[in-house]
This record gives C-alpha cells, structure tokens and sequence, in this order.
C-alpha cells in the first residue's frame, strides 16, 4: 500500500516545476498488481471532491502525473495517469544551451528569423552634415589658360 | 595559464591586488579595464609600494585591501613555457607628447611573451619595479618607459590621458643571454631617511655593510657589448649605460655577435619576501611621502624620521593616517626592510635567477673590467628546464658551459616570438592620408567670379588685336611665343560650387593679352572637404539594426549615394572626406568608420564630377584681320579681271594695272598712277581705280562712292574667325544636395503581433547556464544526464526542452 496526494493545477502543461493545489493528500492505493510508473492507473473509492481534478503526487513512484478522473460503474473512480517529467525531477541544476528565451523581455543581437517585421515595409530616414565649403549660387570659376614657367 | 610559482612569489592567498596602476591619474596602464595582480609585501618586499591617497590638508586615511583575488592569469616567470624566462626581452617606451612613439633612451627593457608581466624602472635612485607591474617614471610623467612581457601581442596600449589609443611597439629586442644583470641592494638608513637609499653591490652588503638592512633590490642590466678571443681568452666586454644615448646606440643585434648595444639599463624590483628573515623591531617603515607640489617630503614633515608601521601588512585590513599641512601630496612609500642573514642572501640570488638572466653580484666595475667568458667564476647563469622555466637554481663559472640556459637561441630579430601562436601582424585602426599636389608648371589657373566670367566673355569677343607693334626676337620668354589671339590660349572654365580660400591676386593674361580682370591664383590642385562624423547609434539594440533589416546608405554630393555594410558602421561613428580635384572637376568620396570619431579606416570609395563646363567662345582677332585683308584682295582682283576681260581700256595698262593692283598693299600714290601711268582719260580711271581700290582710298582719305563701289569686303563672304572652347556638360541635374546624408532603412515591426511572442515563441539568444537561471517560455538544449529518470523520460525532457517549456 502506498499513498498519492490529489489535486488539480492550472498551468501549462510544459511549465516546469508546476505549482498546484492539493485536493487530499494521503490518499490509500492498494494496488492488485504491477504500476507503470510512467503511466500508472490508480483505483480509488469514489470521492466527488476529486471529480475536478488533474493532478498527482505518488511519491511511492517518485513523479508527478497528469490525471484523468473517470467514475467506474462499482462507485469508484479511476484515476488515470501520464508523467509530468517537467515537474518530477529537479531540474534547476541540469546545464542548458537556450536559443530561445522569452524571460529576457526583448529582442538580442542574435538574428530572429521569428520576429514579426514587416518584409517590405522600410523606415526611412537620415541624418546629415553640412560644410560650409559646399555653396549651390556662390561657387567659384576656375580659369585654366596655357602658359608655362613658373 | 598556470598559477604562479609559490617558490617565488609565496601563496596566492597573502596577495594583495591594487584595482589600478600607481599613475598619477589613476589610469590603468595596461589595459582600459584590467586589474592587476600586485604581489605586495609581505610577500613581496622592496621599496616604494605606491599607495596613492589624496592628502590633504589635516588627516588623511587610506585603506590597504589584503587577501583580495589576483588575476594569476598575468604572473610571470616560474609558470608554463609560454610564460618562461625563454623569450625576448625588448624596450618600449611610451611617449606622452604625442602620437609617436619613441626609442628607449634608458633604463628600460622587456620580455615579450604571453603574459602581461612586467618590469619597470625609473631613475636607479628613485625607480621601483613590480613584477606584475608598470609605473611611469616619476621624474617625468610625459615618458612613461618600462618592460614588460607584453600579452599577447607586441603592443601595448597606452591608456594615457594624452594618447589613450596609442599603442606602442617595442623598440628593441634583446635575447636572453644578451642581457647581463647586476644585483644591488638599497641600504635603509632610519637615522638619515633623507639621504634615501644608499645602493651596493649584493655582494658588498654582505662584505662590508651586513649591519643595514635593506629595503630594495635592483637589477642593472648591462649589454655585453663585444666577445673577443675564443676559448680560455674569450672575453666579454661591456660598457655602462650611458643616460643621454640616443636611439642610435641601441642597435638591433645580429646573430652572430652577443650585441654591439652599449650601455647597462637599470631597474628595480619587488621580491617576495615571504622567503625572507626579520629580526625583532619593524620590518615595515613609512620612508616618505611624496608631494609633487612641493618636491619630495619625508614622512612625517618637519620630523624626518622614518615611521614605523609595525603590523602593517599582517592584518586583513589595515588602516593608516598621517597629517600634512599642505596638501597636495601624492604618494607615500612603504617598505619592507630586510637584515642581511645567509639565507636573505641566498634568497636574493634565487629570485634573481628565477627572471631567467645571466647574473653578477660582485664589485666588479663594468666599466673598466670584464668577465673572461661564459665560464667566468662571477657570472651566474640561472638553470633552465626543458619547459624553460627557472626555478631559482643558477650555476656559474665552468658550470655555465653545461648549463642548457647556454645553449639558448639568442634570436633577437624585432618579431620573434617564443610561441609559434603569436599573431605576428601589426594593426591599424587608422587609414594613412596623403594629400596628393603636383606641379601646374604648363597651365595657370585662375579663380573667378561671375562677374569676372562675364568680363572675361566680353573681352574676348572683342575685335581688337593683340598683335604686336614690335616683336623682340631677342626676347626668348615663353609668352611672346603665345598665340595672339586670346580665345586660343583658353583650355578650359570650370564651375565649382565650392568656396576657395585662395587670396593670392592675379591678373588674368590671355597668352599676350592682359585683361583687365583682377582675378585670385589657384594654389594646390586637390582640395579636401571634410564632413564631421556622425555617431550611428543603435536605434533598437538589437538585431534589427544590421543587414539585412537595417541598412545604410552614405550620400556624398557630387558622387551619388555608396552602401555601407551595417555591422561596420552601427555604434561606430562614419564620417565623409571629399577630394575634388581642380583640374578636371572630378570628386571622390570617401566613407570613413572610426571608433571614436576621430582617425578610422577608409571603408568606402566613390566617384563623381563636382565642376561644371562652362563653354568659352571668343574672336580670333587677329585672324580677323587676316581674313578681312584676304577677301579685300580677293575681291578687288576679281574686279580687275572683269574689268581686263571687258574693256580694252586697259589693255595698254597692263603692268600699270598690276602695279596697281600691288600697289594696293604697297604705299604707291595714287595720284602717281594716275599721273604718271595712265595719262590719258585719267579721271575715268581714277574712278575705276577709286573703286577697285577702295581700301587704298581709305588709307589715303580718299572719299568712296558707296552708290558705285563694292564694300571693302563682304562680310558674307568671310566666315568669321571664331572659336568655342570646351562644350556644355550636364549641370549636375541642377538641383543637387549639398550635404553629406546617411540614409538609413530600418525595418518596421509589426506590433500586433507581438503581443504573445515571449510567451509562444520567445526570443532568440544564445545562452547558457543552468536552468533556474532562465524564465519564462524557454527553448534550447538541456542536458538531463544526472538526473535519476529512466532513458525514455529523459527524451521527453530533452524533446520539451527543444520545442519549449516554460520556465
């Protein structure tokens, strides 16, 4: 016999490290014959409180699931399961290389092939310097005529 | 890089790292934003460690942080091959006074190699050296000179306030074996710190002053400067630094002599002195404080006594106060004092042969006497390994010849690097200008102005020749060879729409002819107009400012628009040069980028036309004369013989006539002819002679019957002598811009359809860490290998992770 916590989370499913509300913790599984651990069925008595939810916590197996409540004709309910690997190992130490990153806030340096610019739409603009040298109605004739010697 | 040797240089937790360089304007000499390691007392002693404190007036505090992080990256001898002793030493120098650098005049060496290590020296009298360190000379801050290891390149930055962009190069390279150093030691006298440091021989401490303490150590280098004999008479010779030599006596050695440079070059330095023995009282003494203001002051003022500072340097954190009345003192001195025992001594020598030199300690006068060869018993070479390293062991006299520290190559050419990885270029931010003038010895130019132009118009269409009354032909100038007809002698008239500076008055001469135009002489031929830069500032910060999304466009006038690649201009400042040459009008454009506005390299080339042609047309004038006198002949002999063909009148004239006829040009009377030749029905040929020869009539004031007679010419009948110079040419569209533009295109965002792009797409970067140090949505490559999921399970991470998660 072991016990998993019952509860339901709002977030995505890709979050990592989900938070979540337990419904019951300690909830009593007597299981009849071999678990999966990855995607383990649970049978439990009926309990409308869990009818809502989605979550798991089975620290016998070591993991977190996404749960399906379904109700079994014999008032129970079935409890079936997918691990949520984003949240059931602790994965904050584990090195990682990201190429894409929305928690910066604002684009990089490095080209984004995803960002929405307009592809034929140009801001033109422009930014001058004069020099006074450079005159359009008080320019100067050069004469050239032969002549040699110094 | 490895860590520093500890047998030389103690354990990296007793070093003490200043955050600047000991320059007068705190700025870091070496690099813009390099910490230096600065091995200090305790383990490195020596004299004038140089705390910078303000001083002023009253009481005055500083801190001295220990134990803080040293960057070992930069220490020096005793690590890995690429940072031993086996390298080049070479002399730099930084000259503050301008843009140049210049040849070491003294006292100043280095080692290139790939760390950043450095040996500096002032005045013998008042130098300290850091291993780790350069200082500007203190006698004059205009000329900061040191050694050094340079890292990584042969130049170093001098990050001045005068030329912070001003790299220099090592003026010299020495080999190992060219170097020859003499230890000294400063004797520390506590009753008279006015008289500074008193400097002997290592040796000389020991024999005749081993009562004093010391409180530096100095190496003086000499260059051997010739090797005679061979064998048992071998002998090294040497001279002394001479304080004055120029550059001209640090001559690059040949391979084949040691060197034939003169002159010894001085320099102290810091050792550790973890290694070394105290006795009882203070082994640390505040020698001085130094106030540029008022010359050097010993610490305190007034008292001038060396000040104890026992328990200095064996805290974590030590304060120190002193009061000053005038303010504006600059530094102050701390010295670790050293007695001399056997091991001191030993000590000495070992640090010395850790810098990987040959050595003497003794008395013996460079000057006057010379070691006998590399086996001399007073010559010390240092042991080297086969990584190059010395550890402070040394050998000397016969020992030497089987040192391997003898068999090293003494390849003293200016580039040569120990380490085959050295880039050997030399670099350059800057694009060397020549302005280009030549001689206009075979034209003369002329600068006008509109009204002058049309003056200039005026004369030449007017019908006046400019022939000559008299020709000289003894006189050979070249102008009396000039045409006569001043519209030849035009090459060409140029519009510019530019203003010259030229102020030199000339009158304009058109070949023989003077104008009455009081026109300005053109100088040089190529002028150059600068255009101030302009500072391309990211507008997004981000990829959107370089190609393909950005671009940038530089408009020149006169030469048309040129691209310009993004990345090199964005945060760099481009600017423009026009050169327009005055000759043929034609303009170049040039696209500059520089970092700081100023200098920078030519990126960019253009071409174009700044001038317009201004077709000149004039009278020939003299040919004008010519022609009239020739249809005036031609016409009044075709009178003649329709008058000889038709009459016989004059059959009987005959030569008269032709006498005539020549006398048309000829000062013949005509009142001869008709008196003395024809005779007879003199007024009916007078009359027909008054009308053949109306020209002649004219000369002679004789009336002409104009109902009768044929004009002195038909102007019809003469193609007027004219001439057009040059030919119109496109006037620049006529509308133009004067100004220089960048014109730049940057993209345009579509907003809408940003709004869940970090959540759903995220942005591109490239970045690593771990994954608690990331948020929100998160794509990238995650290494899931140590944590305790089964194989399957750890795909599925890795598979979120690459199509992304939130974080």
């Amino acid at each position: 016999m072991f016990t998993i916590d019952i509860g339901y989370t709002t977030e995505n499913n890709l979050k990592v490290n989900k938070s979540y509300t337990t419904i019951l913790t300690g909830v009593q599984i007597y299981p009849t014959s071999t678990i999966s651990q990855e995607n383990p069925v649970f049978v439990i008595d009926y309990n409308a409180a869990f009818l809502n939810a989605n979550y798991v916590i089975c620290s016998a197996l070591g993991r977190k699931y996404f749960a399906t409540i379904s109700t079994d004709t014999a008032n129970r309910m079935i409890i079936t399961c997918s691990c949520d690997y984003l949240s059931s190992f602790n994965l904050s130490n584990c090195p990682i290389q990201v190429t894409r990153n929305g928690g910066i806030g604002k684009p990089t340096k490095y080209p984004d092939n995803k960002f929405p610019i307009f592809p034929n739409i140009k801001d033109i603009t422009s930014i001058t310097r004069s020099n006074s040298i450079l005159t359009a109605n008080n320019g100067a004739y050069i004469l050239t005529v032969i002549g040699g010697g110094s | 890089m490895s860590t520093a040797n500890p047998e030389i240089y103690g354990q990296p937790d007793n070093y003490i790292v200043t955050p600047r360089l000991l320059y007068r304007d705190n700025a870091p000499l070496l690099s813009q934003t390099g910490a230096f390691a600065f091995p200090k007392s305790p383990n490195f002693g020596g004299t004038e460690n140089d705390y910078r404190g303000e001083l002023r007036r009253g009481i005055t505090e500083n801190k001295i942080h220990m134990n803080e992080s040293i960057d070992l990256s930069i220490c020096s001898i005793g690590q890995d091959k690429a940072v031993s002793a086996y390298g080049n030493w070479q002399i730099w120098r930084i000259d503050r006074d301008g843009n140049n650098p210049k040849p070491v005049r003294d006292k100043y060496f280095a080692i290139e190699n790939n760390v950043n290590t450095f040996f500096y020296t002032g005045w013998y009298n008042s130098g300290a050296v850091e291993r780790f360190h350069t200082l500007w000379t203190r006698t004059n801050y205009n000329n900061g000179r040191f050694m050094c290891w340079s890292p990584n390149a042969e130049r170093i930055l001098d990050s001045s306030n005068v030329n912070p962009n001003v790299l220099q190069y090592p003026i010299v390279t020495y080999g190992t074996k060219s170097i020859i150093g003499v230890v000294w030691v400063g004797l520390f006298n506590k009753e008279r710190p006015d008289l500074g440091l008193t400097w002997v021989k290592l040796e000389q401490w020991r024999d005749n002053y081993n009562t004093q303490k010391i409180a530096a150590i100095a190496l003086e280098l000499a260059t051997p400067k010739d090797i005679t004999g061979s064998g048992a008479s071998q002998k090294i010779i040497y001279t002394p630094h001479n304080e004055t030599a120029e550059y001209g006596q640090y001559q690059r050695v040949s391979a084949a002599l040691l060197n034939t440079i003169d002159g010894r070059i001085d320099y102290s330095m810091l050792m550790p002195t973890s290694e070394f023995e105290t006795t009882g009282e203070s082994s640390v003494y505040l020698l001085s404080l130094y106030n540029y203001d008022n010359n050097r002051v010993n610490c305190p003022e007034d008292t001038r006594v060396y000040v104890p500072c026992e328990g200095l340097f064996e805290n974590d954190t030590v304060w120190w106060s002193w009061s000053k009345k005038n303010g504006g003192g600059d530094m102050i001195y701390l010295a670790r004092v050293i007695p001399y025992t056997a091991n001191n001594y030993e000590t000495i020598m070992k640090m010395v042969a850790c810098f990987g030199i040959p050595f003497v300690t003794k008395t013996k006068d460079l000057e006057f006497n010379m070691l006998t060869g590399w086996n001399d018993n007073d010559l010390y070479f240092p042991v080297i390994d086969d990584n190059g390293i010395c550890h402070g062991e040394y050998t000397h006299g016969a020992d030497n010849l089987t040192n391997p520290f003898n068999n090293l190559d003494n390849v003293r050419e200016k580039n040569y690097n120990p380490t085959a990885d050295i880039d050997p270029n030399t670099y350059s931010d800057t694009t060397n200008w020549n302005n280009v003038d030549f001689r206009q010895a075979f034209t003369k130019r002329y600068l006008l102005t509109g009204a002058q132009v049309a003056t200039l118009a005026s004369e030449l269409w007017a019908a006046q020749s400019s022939k000559p009354v008299d020709i000289d032909y003894k006189n050979f100038a070249i102008d009396e060879y000039l045409t006569n007809n001043p519209i030849d002698t035009i090459v060409s008239l140029k519009y510019f729409p530019c203003t010259f500076a030229d102020t030199a008055p000339a009158v304009v001469h058109l070949g023989k002819y003077t104008t009455n135009i009081a026109a300005t002489a053109l100088g040089t031929s190529v002028r150059v107009i600068d255009f101030a830069p302009i500072e391309c500032f990211p507008h997004f910060g981000d990829f959107r400012d370089y190609e393909p999304h950005t671009e940038l466009t530089m408009y020149i006038p006169f030469c048309g628009t040129v691209k310009i690649p993004t990345a090199e201009v964005m945060g760099n400042y481009v600017s423009v040069k026009l050169a327009i040459d005055t000759n043929t009008g034609a303009a170049t454009g040039y696209v500059i980028v520089s970092k700081t506005g100023s200098g920078g390299i030519c990126v960019a080339t253009c071409q174009g036309m700044a001038a317009i042609d201004i077709p000149v047309s004039g009278l020939q004038s003299a040919n004008l004369a010519n022609a009239v006198f020739n249809a005036t002949a031609n016409w009044t002999q075709t009178q003649v013989n329709n008058i000889s063909a038709n009459s016989g009148l004059f059959k009987h004239m005959g030569g008269a006539m032709g006498a005539i006829a020549r006398g048309m040009t000829n000062s013949i009377s005509l009142s001869d002819v008709k008196g003395g030749i024809l005779g007879g029905p003199i007024g009916a040929v007078g009359g027909l002679i008054d009308k053949l020869n109306p020209i002649s009539a004219l000369q002679k004031g004789m009336t002409i019957d104009i109902d009768n007679a044929k004009a002195d010419y038909e102007l019809s009948h003469i193609q007027v002598p004219t001439r057009l110079v040059g030919s119109a040419s496109p006037a620049l569209g006529c509308v133009i811009e004067l100004d220089c533009r960048l014109i730049i295109y940057r993209p345009v965002t579509d907003e809408n359809a940003l709004s869940n792009y970090a959540d759903t797409v995220g942005y591109a970067t490239l970045q690593g860490g771990t994954v608690s140090q990331f948020s929100g949505f998160t794509v990238g490559t995650v290494d899931v290998s140590g944590i305790n999921a089964t194989a399957k399970e750890k795909q599925a991470i890795a598979a979120a992770f690459a199509n992304g998660v939130y974080l």
